[in-house]
């Protein structure tokens, strides 16, 4: 029997654990002793992910007027926090690889989820938040607890979905009533598993109902619209067939006007095809 | 007055409040005339909206296309499926207002009922 989103999580033995490349540039950025040498170094030992970083780096998504040509180079360009969180991004996606596409459209997944990723970071920039990357890779993570839920409990997802039809209500709203929580608690938990930061935990456990985080509720209601932005502009799917409610206070804490919208679709527009081949090419 | 996007700012108008950048500094005092050259600094600056002199009333949705030229049931379809993905939303907040007007413009756009 699961109780909660704790439960579920703890019982999980068929998502691997975090690559071990992420904890190491972790542990490096909060020595005072390393430096960009050292993290370069880290990520040089795997050459499949120094080509993505370096192709990430070369993208729309940066476009910086020169080529970045060395792993030094895309550290002291791009910051180490910014690319430590774009190596969890670049990674955890293959966690979920074996994951049966009978259970889960994963390819429409990681769409909603990638576009998810560059509108929050879009949405930070525009906000001038000092690591936007961060955003990006939370924007990606927000809905994984869907995915533990679809494959650890495919009856009770059903039951889930049959439930939403027929009280016309979203799929958020049905996973409470059928689960007793929903998927954001079910992804924080995991997150916490991985020993995520608390932020990171807290803004994915949130990203419905920003106000009622503590701590990083500006975080989560950057996530939360852009979610919704995703969900009415159809990119992908993660299991929501509309789009979830927009909570007010979230949007004004954004403190944007509604004018930058048309802009920021935009520049998504422009991004989305690169990004969604940098991140999906053998994963899909 | 009316506060407009910076996108249809004309050179030659009032600016009736203060235009800010992000950390809130000045860009453009009020009673500032618009000219090509200021309104290309704002831009720049990301400022997406302003308030000047001119008396437009940007209707909330529909603003940037002719809804009148495109066949009324063609629209209908268009406009019943976007219902129907945006009813749990509060269609009066100004956020859904932009978003609407933006998915509607999409969706016309890639059923070919409308040009870029």
């Amino acid at each position: 029997m699961i109780n909660n989103a704790r439960d579920l999580v703890k019982n999980l033995d068929s998502i691997a654990s975090l690559p071990s490349v992420f904890t190491r540039i972790d542990k490096l950025i909060n020595d005072s002793g390393s430096n960009l040498v050292d993290i370069a170094n880290v990520i040089s030992e795997d050459p499949g992910l120094s080509i993505r970083l370096l192709k990430i780096a070369n993208s729309a998504m940066f476009n910086f007027s020169a080529e970045i040509d060395s792993i030094t180079r895309a550290v002291a360009v791009i910051g180490t926090r910014q690319l430590r969180d774009l190596v969890l991004a670049t990674q955890v996606i293959s966690l979920f690889k074996h994951i049966d596409s009978s259970i889960v459209d994963m390819h429409s997944f990681w769409k909603h989820s990638i576009a998810t990723g560059i509108l929050a970071r879009l949405l930070a920039s525009y906000r001038r938040e000092s690591n936007i990357e961060y955003y990006y890779l939370l924007g990606l993570l927000h809905d994984i607890g869907r995915l533990v839920m679809f494959v650890e409990q495919p009856a009770l997802t059903a039951k889930a979905i049959s439930h939403r039809i027929d009280n016309n209500i979203t799929l958020h709203d049905a996973e409470l009533s059928i689960f007793g929580f929903d998927h954001s608690a079910v992804g924080s938990e995991l997150m916490h598993s991985w020993d995520l930061s608390r932020p990171m935990c807290e803004a994915v456990c949130y990203h419905h109902r920003p106000s009622l985080s503590l701590n990083y509720s500006k975080d989560a209601a950057i996530i939360h619209v852009a979610d919704i932005m995703v969900n009415a502009l159809n990119f992908g799917c993660s299991g929501e067939s509309d789009i979830p409610p927009l909570e007010d206070a979230a949007w004004k804490m954004l403190d944007l006007s509604p004018y930058v919208l048309t802009e920021v679709v935009d520049h998504l527009d422009k991004q989305y095809n690169e990004v969604i081949n940098l991140f999906l090419d053998d994963e899909s | 007055m009316s506060v407009i996007r910076v996108s249809h700012v004309k050179a030659g108008q009032i600016i009736l409040s203060d235009v800010k950048d992000r950390s809130g500094r000045v860009l453009l005092p009020a009673g500032s005339e618009l000219t090509h050259e200021n309104i290309k600094i704002i831009k720049s600056w990301g400022v997406a909206e302003a308030d000047v002199d001119a008396d437009l009333h940007e209707p909330a949705t529909r603003s940037d296309f002719q809804l009148a030229d495109i066949d009324s049931k063609q629209l209908e379809h268009v406009e019943i499926v976007l219902a129907k993905r945006f009813r749990f939303l509060n269609k009066n907040h100004p956020f859904t207002e932009e978003l609407y007007r933006l998915c509607l413009r999409r969706e016309l756009l890639s059923a070919g009922l409308i040009d870029d």
